[in-house]
């Protein structure tokens, strides 16, 4: 009888220790979590004009141009070479240079339709007054667009302060195409600011 | 030391994060339609002129008489289909066998008001290859294409041209293949 009373007053003490230890483990993680401090942050965001802006050129084609986004509704003609030498411009309004590259982002008709051999070509040729910069392309094969370079965007390239420079845009159709027919491209300027 | 290192790595990669770019991007949409051509080209009473598909480009023959000039004076006619008024010119891009042309003139006309040459070549050199912009007068819906030829032997000899075609006060033009076969 007197045996297994110490053998429970020793099981009580266990779970006394247990007991203990857990309360601990709670309180130190409450501790824990108690210990914050906080900054404060306030951004002001600005709608501004960017700082490299798009601008309507001499031979814009027709659709709409604003600073960020423009629309560009070109012709292409069967058998025939169209090319609109200033199509766009690229105006830099800062006062230091800034890079900026083309990047390829989408294309209708999608690749391996037959809406695709309607188009030979449709080069999108970046200017200046010292004559050509850089280019991203648009050849057709059989029912497939072949891009180049063939990543998909140009290199960086700066664009001096107050500097325009401008998009020379190329068709080229072959003689069997359907009049009508419509090629959708988004390409972004990616600038660096 | 092993302290040290840590920490550099640690400051390594925070000043790598802190030395980050603003970047912003514009977006252009181009839309490209398959149109019309607004000037044609159509078949000469002289020489022998063939049209490819939509009146773009043509292939033009003619004989280069070996003993005195002759004068093809429409080879080719150029339509406009629309009310606009161009400008337009001849520019030569390639060429075979062209030594063999003792004169070989291309020119433009029209009913009214005669004559702009537009690639000259003698004695088998070019004297010019791209010809002044002709001011498409607003009373003729047609230009003439025509050439005078001689040459010193009996081969064939090719002049490969555009046709340029430019929106007056622009720079927006098109290019129209002609290749003219002079045997």
């Amino acid at each position: 009888m007197r045996k297994l009373k110490i053998i429970k007053n020793i099981k009580v003490k266990k779970s006394s220790k247990f007991l203990i230890l857990l309360l601990a483990s709670i309180l130190v993680g409450t501790a824990n979590a108690a210990i914050f401090y906080s900054l404060t942050m306030q951004p002001q965001v600005t709608v501004s004009t960017p700082i490299i802006k798009f601008s309507q050129a001499p031979d814009h084609p027709g659709g709409t141009v604003s600073d960020a986004w423009c629309c560009l509704t070109a012709k292409s003609y069967p058998n025939a070479t169209l090319t609109y030498e200033k199509a766009l411009y690229i105006n830099n309004t800062d006062d230091t240079a800034h890079s900026f590259m083309l990047r390829y982002v989408s294309i209708t008709p999608a690749n391996g339709t037959a809406d695709v051999a309607n188009w030979n070509s449709i080069k999108f040729l970046v200017c200046n007054s010292s004559g050509y910069v850089c280019s991203l392309n648009f050849t057709v094969s059989s029912n497939y667009w072949m891009l180049a370079p063939s990543g998909g965007q140009t290199n960086y390239y700066s664009i001096p302060a107050s500097g325009v420079w401008w998009i020379r845009l190329e068709t080229l159709s072959p003689a069997t195409a359907t009049k009508g027919t419509v090629c959708n491209i988004q390409i972004a300027v990616d600038v660096q600011q | 030391m092993w302290l040290v290192v840590t920490l550099f790595v640690l400051l390594g990669f925070l000043f790598s994060n802190a030395g980050g770019n603003t970047y912003f991007a514009l977006l252009t949409e181009p839309r490209m339609m398959i149109s019309s051509p607004p000037v044609v080209l159509q078949t000469g009473t002289v020489g022998n002129s063939t049209i490819y598909t939509n009146g773009t480009s043509a292939r033009i023959s003619a004989v280069a008489p070996i003993s005195a000039p002759t004068d093809y004076n429409f080879v080719l006619k150029v339509v406009n289909n629309v009310s606009d008024h161009w400008k337009i010119r001849l520019k030569t891009y390639s060429q075979s066998k062209i030594e063999r042309l003792n004169n070989c003139t291309i020119y433009f006309r029209n009913v009214s008001d005669g004559f702009s040459g537009q690639v000259y070549i003698v004695n088998g050199n070019y004297t010019l290859q791209t010809g002044p912009w002709y001011d498409w007068p607003a009373s003729a819906a047609e230009i003439y294409i025509a050439v005078t030829l001689q040459a010193n032997n009996p081969e064939v000899s090719y002049v490969n041209v555009y046709l340029e075609i430019l929106i007056p006060d622009k720079t927006t033009y098109a290019q129209y293949v002609l290749t003219f076969e002079f045997t």
